[in-house]
This record gives C-alpha cells, sequence and structure tokens, in this order.
C-alpha cells in the first residue's frame, strides 16, 4: 500500500530583501495509514513552513517550491490545478492551527461556518447541514451546543474556539489531519482534552501530521517522530525507539533539556549556543556548532541520512555504526 | 513581626466591571480573593494555575501596578499599602520584574547600556559616567558579550533579550524578584539556558523568587515551595516535593495529571471536564465544585479555607476532603 502522504525532497524558499533564503531543505517524510507522525523542532527550524506547503498555503509569490514532490494518493499537491486543490483542502487534508481565532472568520456565526463548509464539501442542503454541524459541536463537547452555534468566535474561549476548529476538521473525515501547535496556547487541562478528541479522529483512521515544540505532547499523542533542526530533518523513528534510544546528538539534547529528567535545583543539561539562522548555516553538519560530540570531519562536511535500527539520523556517529 | 520578606495578608484585588452609559460599576471580577503567604530571604515560591485564575493580578499587586481592594502587604517591615511614594521609592530597588514577553519590556529605542543602568541612575546608585563599566559588568553577569552595550534590542535574539531583562532586573541588587512567565516563551534549549542562569544568580546574590508559570515542570524544578491558584484564590500550597508527590487538592492533582509527561502511563489519566468557570460569575461553595468529581454537599455551600494537611502545617489545602483517604 502506498503512503498516505509521501513528501520528497522538498525545498522551500524565501525571496527576502537580503536575497533567497532556503527554509526548508531537501525535506522528505512519509507519512502511513494509521500513523500519527510528529514533527518536532525549535522555532524557526522549518516545520509550519513544511506544514503550510502541504497545502500550498505559503505566501506568493514571496515562496517559492523551488524542489520537490507531496503526493496524495499518487497525485502531487504540488502540480496539481487550484481547482482540483480545492476539493482536497478540508476535505481530504484537514488542518488546525495554533490561533484558532484567526483560522475562523470573526464576522460569522460559528453554527454558518460549520455549515458552509458541509455545503460547499459536501452538497448538503443547510436544512440538513445545520443539525449534522450542532451535533458535531456537541461530539467534540462544546457545553451548550445548538446555543453555540449562533455564537460568535469572539464568544468563546481559546479552547472553545480549537474545538470548533476540531469539529470542523472532524464531520468531513478527513484522510490526513495536519496539526500545527493545535495546542500550545492552551492550558494543560484544555490541552489533555483537545488530545483526547484527536486521539478519537485517530480511531477513524485519520492519518496525523503533529506539529509541536513539545517532546511531551509528541510522547503523548504520537507513533512516528521526524526531529527538525535548521531547515532538516536530523532524526526519525517511533516514538519508543527515539525516547528509549535517541540516536542523534540534538534529539539527545532536546530530551536532556526538559526539566523533569534532572534533580530539582540542579543545572539543566541546556544546549549551548543558539540556533543559527538559515541564512547562515554553519558549513558541514548544522548542529557542528553546538555538538558536544563533533569532530573535525563534521565542520566540514555536512552528513546525509544514515539507517538506524527504526529509522534514520543525519549524523556521521550514525554512519560509523552502519 | 516575623523574619519574612514579603508578606502578604488576605489580599484581594477586584476590578470594577462597568456598564451603561454613566460607566457605573455594576459588580467586581475577583481577580484575587483573600490570598495570603510570605516569602522567606532567598527561598523560591512558585505559583501556578491555568490562564485567567489570578497569578498575574496578584504580581502587580505586590509590585504595587494594580490597587489593592483589601487586605496587607509588607516587604520585610515596611506596610507597602501606607507606605510614603518617597518610601516606595526606596523599596523598589529591593523588588524587581521580569515578564514573559522580552519583545515588549525593552524599549526599542534605547541602547542596551541605557536600559540595564536606569534603574541605577534613577535610584541614584551610581553615576552617569560609570554606566558603561557597570554595564559591561551586568552583561557578563548575565552570561553576554560585556561590548554589546551600544547596540539596540532588535538585534538580540529571545533568549539574549531575556538576558538583558534579567540583567535590568538585578541591576539594583534586588531581595526579591519576582519573574512572570519569564521562560514560557523560550524554545526549550533556550529555555534550560535561562532557567540555569536564574538559578546561579539566586545563589550568587541570594535572591528570594516569586516564579510564575503554568508549567507545572518548570516550577517544580527551581522552587522550594509551589502555590496552585484558581479562580482569584490559592487552593493548595507547600513545598515542592508535597505538592507533586502528595498533592491534596484534586485541582492540583488534575493539573498535574494533565501534563503531558514523557515515559507516562498514556491511557491512565484524570481528566478534568468543562473549562475554568468566569472570575465574573463563581460558583458558591468552593470554587472548584462544578468539576470535582469528589464533590459532596458541604462543597457546594460551604467555601473551604487552606487548612493543614495530614496536620502538616507547612502543607496547606482549601478542600474539605483533603484528608480523605477515598480521593
Amino acid at each position: 500500500m502506498p503512503p498516505l502522504l509521501d513528501i520528497q525532497n522538498l525545498t522551500v524558499t524565501f525571496d527576502t530583501d537580503d536575497g533567497p533564503v532556503t527554509a526548508v531543505n531537501q525535506l522528505s517524510l512519509t507519512l502511513e495509514q494509521g500513523q500519527i507522525l510528529g514533527l518536532v523542532g525549535e522555532s524557526g527550524c522549518g516545520k509550519s513552513v513544511t506544514a503550510m506547503s502541504i497545502l500550498r498555503l505559503l505566501p506568493q509569490p514571496s515562496t517559492r517550491i523551488t524542489s520537490g514532490k507531496i503526493l496524495f494518493h499518487g497525485h502531487d499537491l504540488l502540480q496539481l490545478p487550484t481547482a482540483e486543490l480545492q476539493d482536497i483542502r478540508g476535505s481530504r487534508i484537514s488542518m488546525i492551527f495554533q490561533e484558532p481565532m484567526t483560522a475562523l472568520s470573526p464576522l460569522h456565526r460559528i453554527g454558518n461556518q460549520l455549515v458552509e463548509t458541509l455545503q460547499i464539501h459536501r452538497k448538503m442542503p443547510r436544512k440538513q447541514a445545520w443539525p449534522t454541524a450542532a451535533h458535531w459541536l456537541k461530539r467534540v463537547g462544546l457545553p451548550d451546543a445548538e446555543e453555540r452555534m449562533y455564537a460568535y468566535p469572539h464568544q468563546l474561549s481559546g479552547g472553545q474556539r480549537q474545538r470548533v476548529m476540531i469539529a470542523m476538521a472532524m464531520m468531513l473525515d478527513p484522510a490526513v489531519l495536519i496539526a500545527d501547535e493545535p495546542t500550545t496556547a492552551l492550558d494543560v487541562t484544555v490541552q489533555a482534552q483537545i488530545f483526547d478528541l484527536m486521539h478519537e479522529m485517530h480511531k477513524n483512521n485519520t492519518g496525523m501530521l503533529f506539529i509541536t515544540h513539545d517532546m511531551g505532547a509528541i510522547w503523548q499523542m504520537c507513533t512516528h517522530v521526524a526531529v527538525m533542526y535548521a531547515t532538516e530533518i536530523v532524526e526519525t523513528g517511533t516514538v519508543q525507539e527515539i525516547f528509549s534510544n535517541p540516536q542523534h546528538p540534538y534529539t539527545r539534547a532536546l530530551l536532556a533539556a526538559i526539566p523533569a529528567n534532572t534533580a530539582p535545583g540542579n543545572p539543566l543539561p541546556a544546549i549551548p549556543g543558539a540556533v543559527p539562522s538559515p541564512r547562515n548555516l554553519p558549513k558541514g553538519c548544522h548542529f557542528s556548532d553546538r555538538c558536544p560530540h563533533a569532530f573535525d570531519k563534521c565542520h566540514a562536511q555536512h552528513p546525509d541520512l544514515y539507517p538506524t535500527p527504526c529509522g534514520q539520523s543525519r549524523c556521521f556517529l550514525s554512519e560509523e555504526k552502519t | 513581626m516575623n523574619n519574612a520578606l514579603l508578606t502578604v495578608q488576605s489580599l484581594a484585588t477586584y476590578f470594577p466591571v462597568k456598564k451603561g452609559i454613566f460607566s457605573r460599576a455594576t459588580h467586581d471580577i475577583r481577580a484575587v480573593d483573600q490570598v495570603s503567604f510570605s516569602i522567606e530571604p532567598g527561598e523560591a515560591l512558585g505559583l501556578v494555575g491555568e490562564s485567567g485564575c489570578g497569578k498575574s493580578p496578584l504580581a502587580r499587586t505586590i509590585l504595587m501596578l494594580e490597587n489593592a481592594t483589601q487586605g496587607n502587604m509588607f516587604f520585610e517591615d515596611t506596610d507597602l499599602l501606607s507606605a510614603s511614594p518617597a518610601q516606595l521609592r526606596r523599596l523598589r530597588r529591593n523588588m524587581q520584574v521580569v515578564f514573559q514577553d522580552p519583545f515588549a519590556s525593552l524599549n526599542p529605542g534605547m541602547t542596551i547600556m541605557e536600559l540595564i543602568t536606569e534603574g541605577l541612575i534613577v535610584h541614584g546608585l551610581i553615576q552617569r559616567s560609570k554606566r558603561a563599566e557597570v554595564a559591561a559588568t551586568l552583561l557578563q553577569e548575565v552570561g553576554l558579550d560585556p561590548d554589546m552595550g551600544n547596540r539596540f534590542p532588535h538585534e538580540f535574539s529571545g533568549g539574549q533579550r531575556q538576558r538583558i531583562c534579567i540583567a535590568r532586573a538585578i541591576s539594583t541588587r534586588p531581595k526579591l524578584l519576582i519573574c512572570d512567565e519569564a521562560v514560557s516563551a523560550l524554545d526549550v534549549s533556550v529555555q534550560a539556558q535561562i532557567m540555569n542562569l536564574l538559578m546561579k544568580l539566586r545563589q550568587e546574590l541570594n535572591l528570594a523568587f516569586l516564579f510564575i508559570s503554568h508549567d507545572l515542570g518548570v516550577v517544580s524544578h527551581f522552587c522550594d515551595r509551589i502555590a496552585v491558584m484558581y479562580l482569584g484564590k490559592i487552593v493548595e500550597i507547600g513545598s515542592a516535593h508535597e505538592i507533586m508527590h502528595n498533592p491534596r487538592h484534586p485541582y492540583t492533582k488534575a493539573l498535574l495529571d494533565a501534563i503531558p509527561k514523557v515515559g507516562s502511563d498514556k491511557s491512565e489519566r484524570l481528566r478534568l471536564p468543562g473549562e475554568i468557570p468566569s472570575a465574573k460569575n463563581p460558583p458558591p461553595g468552593c470554587p472548584f465544585h462544578p468539576r470535582c468529581r469528589f464533590a459532596i454537599d458541604s462543597c457546594r455551600t460551604t467555601p473551604p479555607t487552606l487548612q493543614p494537611c495530614e496536620r502538616n502545617t507547612k502543607h496547606q489545602a482549601a478542600c474539605h476532603r483533603r484528608d480523605d483517604t477515598l480521593q
């Protein structure tokens, strides 16, 4: 069976006043049926740009996808005419964002926004769409769902708005859900409720790409992980394997920096320095400047992805092992 | 008086809700409601809770940025609410603050040197001619290049800006540093660096902290004691170890359970239904009872107060069933 979503050698370039900057470099990822794939990394590593590329949501013409393919059921989404892509957006591949306020129209009632989605994608008559939409609002646990259909987005809390977004995504039963930091702006107790809803979608056979910077959230939600650092993927694997036996020094450092892994009051094993700007990446391995294991080759040559027991790692130390 | 650095007694901050063309105050939002605690010299007290529970209004009231509606606050032996402006001015150098957003809290038109020495000059602690020299020392203290004094905030990353905010906060050698979500906006690797810096400074300068965060992991790593807030009230307070390993209030338990912890069992977690109710119209009795699985009749009518748990006066919870073994 072909993978649900197959990203091959994706390169995304931003045109800036100071010339072109590569935000995502030769990135390949596959999302198989039944997987929840976590894409984890720090701000600016290119994880959101990758997600936005899938549905071609990046601003034109300042952003260019300079190479690569994104295959969905054998069709390259990057080559698809806009009209055909429109049918896929929302209906086959849904996306939820960090800030639901910006994803909902502030001028329209929640109910109308949900109904419109059903009218467009399911060709459902309004009379039938209204109770269907109300049913889904109830499903995602919004109190007084029927009344809330008449509410405007600003009358709901952040958690409630995210529930509306999830209801909108769930009711079309998409094959793929892309969730870009869906709970970062929410409290932990609300986050736990949203995670439950996403797990429910997963049980209904929706594959997910889950983007976050929180390793704890990856553990809780995902089956597989891809770690990004400075425009590229540095490690992939199953959640179990990445957490118990991380191969890339960056993955190891990210896990070590979580306060829970150090006894209270003791210094945290922080990663020295800062994430390099995509404008000014180190020659050789992008992590070499901050890596405790770096040797001469790391500073001179750029590593490929080498196979590990259940994934890949972009590190010369992993090359030696194979 | 005891020897506490900061003592807060039955503090309340209400925000009036105004309605109608005459802007008459119809009722109050009780942002901070009957809060009492103290911080010893050199001690770090963590304050956790969900958004809207009143953490920030409490910090702002202590800093005298909001007017307290009721209660008492003492810094060492000075009554903050009745102190004269001149007294307060002298006190302010002892109480400093670091906010969440380092992009919003640095004036973009000032150089780093001006920013971090402004407090010293306002308080007359150094002469203007010494500025560059003192700034260089401060920058070094927070792990920045001492030659960066002539640059402007926009030239720095988020983590570096937070270091600048910390340099400014410690410049007057305060006794108490209030950190309001100071590491929440930072990436994990940078967050660890800033936490390490705060721990180092705490030791070197014997700083006391009021450390506000929604992240219990960060708070429990940094603090000696933790206070949990819900709807303007402290519902549990105790040593970090007790709160993390022996929580007595169901809300604290739910909060701990909701944190996605690496290596934890993914299925068995206590879910907290619903959301934090509006502070405009808090439920009667215990404010947490509509979401609490353990609520009994008395929870719906009688508001619980902070009481010792298992006779331990240092661990208190505002719950009628705090010592109930059924929980």
